[in-house]
């Protein structure tokens, strides 16, 4: 480890030991926030796998029906269905914070009938593949935020991580490698202040005896 | 804010009937103009991709999640189902991360 480099005196030690406990914690604090950050993903990334098989299997589903349909519905008569979709679909953004971290959400609302052509050139496939498909377009909004989400808490546990171990193995060590240095530099300095009063001593009662 | 929708022609038509617009991609060459137009969409709110157009422009998705906030991206099947050898970005986050559930 490194010795920082700072000038051995007692104002230095003293600054460096506030240093040390400050980093001390910091580093308690942000391996908290790593713990929880880590809690959180792991319950987010559950709901993420739980949302993503239904929506799977929910778009098998529609993609059946609709092919279905399009399978019992002659071409020109499909496209003209959907000429004028009366429905719309809206998404209002908006935000949530998940420890601090900003994470988009959305309100989906739908405007208008899904259904929105005679039903005697339809068939009953297409009404369910449409029906279908808007419920899927629910979950898919909650999916579009939960994967937003997994991927914001993926990267700030690892920004936390980084900090957390630049803390513990390369700040903290550093710091206590420099008290230590300061420390042995004080107590040479003491010594050899010592060591020097007493050769004075020495000196001063040769001079008077003589 | 509006959905979008990149997917081959008949998901793109169904997705229609539901009001979300889209664009039908049909082979590489065309993903990343198409891509490219769906990020630019005015007002796009989330962007509906299948598995497949997603693996031609696998670098530019990560790039955009990673970097970008609107839209959305969310990859969905077709009609072969779930591709077997794909892998989500959240799944490649996780294991970046180091978590094993």
């Amino acid at each position: 480890m490194a010795v920082i480099k700072v000038n051995p005196n007692r104002m230095e030690l003293m600054n460096l030991k506030k240093r040390l406990k400050l980093a001390a914690r910091g580093h308690k604090l942000l391996k908290g926030k790593q713990d929880e950050l880590v809690q959180r993903f792991i319950e987010i990334v559950h709901e993420n796998r739980e949302l993503r098989i239904s929506v799977e299997e929910e778009l098998s589903k529609a993609y059946s029906s609709f092919l279905i349909a399009k399978a019992v519905m002659p071409e020109e008569e499909l496209e003209e269905a959907i000429m004028i979709p009366s429905m719309e679909m809206h998404l209002t953004p908006g935000q949530k914070a998940i420890m601090n971290l900003r994470v988009p959400t959305f309100e989906l609302k739908a405007g208008g009938d899904p259904v929105c052509y005679g039903y005697t050139e339809t068939s009953v496939e297409l009404d369910n593949a449409i029906q279908i498909f808007a419920e899927i377009l629910k979950k898919l909004v909650r999916l579009a935020e939960v994967e937003k989400s997994v991927i914001e808490l993926a990267e700030e546990i690892i920004r936390t991580r980084r900090r957390v171990n630049a803390l513990e193995y390369i700040l903290m060590p550093n710091l206590q490698e420099t008290i230590k240095f300061v420390k042995m530099k004080l107590d040479e300095n003491e010594r050899s202040t010592l060591a020097r009063l007493m050769k004075v001593k020495d000196i001063v009662r040769e001079k008077r005896q003589s | 804010m509006k959905f979008y929708v990149l997917a081959d022609e008949d998901i793109v038509l169904g997705f229609r009937y539901v009001g979300v617009p889209g664009e039908a991609v049909e082979g590489p060459k065309t993903a990343k103009q198409a891509f490219d137009r769906a990020v630019n969409y005015p007002d796009a709110g989330i962007l509906i991709i299948t598995e497949k157009i997603a693996r031609y422009l696998d670098e530019t998705i990560t790039k955009w999640e990673l970097e970008s906030s609107y839209p959305l991206i969310v990859e969905i099947p077709d009609f072969e189902g779930h591709l077997d050898d794909r892998r989500t970005l959240t799944e490649a986050i996780r294991e970046a991360v180091g978590i094993n559930i």
